[in-house]
């Protein structure tokens, strides 16, 4: 089969076979939110369609320690709020991910 | 010879005659990447990578599925229904009908791979293998497997499969018998062949071919040093049905030294740019002359750079490549690594020990280096003459060569005897490098470095 031919037959199937990301959608409510996982899907180029609170950030996601800090710089940068590095060590989820930054906005918006 | 093909295994093709049809069954294919060793022939570093979890992960991003298998799949695929099996994550179907095997392996799975050849060859299944040791040592190969494939098997792979359907075989196919291979006429590699769960990168190769011949290295003297590409509109299609598989897949550009022209990266990063794709490269430092292209290359998602700095000792430089190119490079290696992080992309260092000029304090310097120029990560490896290589032509005639087992040929293992360090303090030394590099609180120090770097770009 040629090239043409075998990316014929992907688009019919409509494939994204075995798309490693499932479709979770993910509560986008708040602006601070929608912000982060703006942030989030730029730096580590994942549609954010595909950022559930569910995914594993280094094993599902591939979002290696490199880009973590870039997210976190980039938030630290936007919000003025200070992240922990070693949280990068420590949260498994995006969800958990999320919780987290949260809760630092939460705390500065009281402050 | 096994002749397995039919209905219930394989598919059927359907060809219109008139009224006639003739169903063509396809034979059945079987490719194999035989289970690797690496770190893990080593117990002591088995031990290490086990009980850290940066190691873990270094080892479980690292292990990329090569294109090769996949390439002469894509050109078996007219006639053959074919599987890709890589042993590190699935079992060989030893049991099921094949017509056909063909395996690859590089030095520390050659033995794998005949014990596997064994098992099908038992059956007689006849068994095919090529890759870099086959290339070099096909004699040995020649003894466990029914036909070798010496060099780049685009072009013999197709000549293979046309004399084995004729039944007239060879048992030696070498690469420079046949026309040179073209990179741009080269298929699309069936990435569908292969689980996107399995792996966290996926190899994508746009050239082939190094300038710098370096002593250690095999695969210049086995594929030659002529830099060749494709088309930059192949990779594209190719980056594109990755996607169509992975979408969110981490693309590694398996190229031996990726930035050898680097207009041609610049065009491909404008053509694969509205893909958003994330990807690192294989590289040498002098990328990190250009902070201007460096910066084109971190808008177009790379992530980071592979980079091959070898040694810091001038003396061990010194002979590396005929035209002492990395030697000259070694006054750059702190200014380079500095331009290539300021503008947001990583180095990963490899580094090698073992050289004649090494000694015990080698390690610490290496050590030392990584942690006050905050590399993103490092690779210390030791240094292994894989066969084929002049440094193995080398070692030979000066009798450093220890330990003639492949399966210790990992580049975590010592096989040879330098003039200044023995077996042991090569292997502990670099365990003691690792555990310091990838120790929690100079991760945190490697991760506080570029998170100032890039609130600053930010």
């Amino acid at each position: 089969m040629t090239r043409e031919g075998i990316l014929m037959i992907a688009k019919k199937q409509g494939r994204a076979v075995g798309v490693s990301s499932p479709k979770i959608k993910i509560n986008t409510d708040g602006k601070f939110r929608k912000e982060v996982i703006r942030i989030i899907s730029k730096i580590s180029r994942i549609e954010e369609k595909y950022l559930g609170d569910e995914m594993l950030i280094r094993e599902q996601l591939a979002i290696d320690s490199l880009m973590a800090i870039e997210i976190i710089a980039t938030i630290e940068k936007k919000f003025g709020l200070k992240l922990d590095e070693e949280k990068i060590f420590i949260l498994n989820t995006l969800g958990e991910f999320m919780e987290y930054v949260e809760s630092r906005h939460r705390r500065r918006t009281r402050d | 010879m096994a002749s397995s093909s039919g209905l219930a295994q394989g598919e059927a093709a359907a060809t219109g005659f008139g009224k006639k049809w003739i169903f063509m069954l396809k034979k059945k294919l079987l490719l194999i990447s035989p289970r690797g060793s690496l770190m893990m022939a080593n117990r002591s570093f088995s031990r290490f990578v086990k009980s850290s979890v940066p190691m873990s992960t270094y080892m479980r991003f690292w292990s990329g599925m090569s294109t090769a298998l996949l390439i002469l799949a894509a050109l078996a695929e007219k006639k053959y229904d074919v599987r890709v099996v890589d042993e590190n994550f699935s079992k060989v179907p030893y049991d099921e009908p094949w017509d056909l095997v063909g395996l690859t392996a590089v030095t520390q799975q050659a033995n794998r791979a005949y014990q596997i050849a064994r098992r099908f060859r038992d059956r007689n299944i006849p068994v095919a293998m090529g890759g870099v040791h086959a290339s070099v040592m096909l004699e040995e190969a020649g003894k466990h497997v029914d036909f070798v494939f010496v060099g780049e098997a685009e072009e013999t792979w197709k000549a293979f499969l046309k004399d084995f359907e004729k039944g007239r075989p060879q048992k030696i196919y070498r690469a420079q018998d046949y026309p040179d291979v073209s990179l741009t006429s080269s298929p699309l590699p069936r990435y569908d062949l292969i689980n996107p769960e399995t792996y966290k990168i996926v190899w994508v190769q746009t050239s082939r071919g190094c300038p710098h011949d370096c002593e250690f290295c095999a695969a210049s003297r086995i594929y030659g040093r002529r830099y060749r590409r494709k088309h930059v509109s192949q990779v594209v299609e190719e980056i594109q049905y990755i996607h169509r598989h992975w979408k969110d897949a981490y693309i590694g550009f398996a190229d031996d030294n990726m930035f050898v022209d680097r207009k041609y990266v610049l065009s491909l990063l404008e053509k694969i740019g509205r893909l958003n794709i994330r990807w690192f490269a294989q590289s040498d430092i002098s990328v990190g002359a250009d902070r201007s292209y460096l910066h084109h290359l971190h808008q177009g998602g790379c992530k980071f750079l592979f980079i091959g700095l070898e040694s810091l000792s001038k003396k061990n430089l010194l002979g590396l490549n005929t035209n002492q190119w990395k030697m000259k490079t070694l006054p750059f290696y702190q200014s380079y690594v500095r331009n290539i992080q300021a503008e947001g992309i990583g180095v990963f260092g490899s580094f090698i020990v073992g050289f004649d000029h090494d000694t015990v304090s080698t390690f610490e310097r290496i050590q030392k280096f990584i942690l006050r120029n905050k590399l993103f990560g490092a690779q210390i490896s030791l240094l292994t003459p894989f066969p084929g290589s002049r440094l193995y032509t080398r070692l030979v005639a000066e009798k450093k060569i220890t330990c003639r087992n492949w399966d210790q040929y990992t580049g975590w293992n010592a096989v040879i005897r330098p003039d200044h360090l023995d077996q042991n303090q090569m292997e502990s030394g670099i365990i003691r490098i690792y555990e310091e590099i990838y120790s929690q609180e100079n991760r945190v120090k490697m991760l506080k470095h570029f998170k100032s770097l890039m609130k600053g770009r930010v």
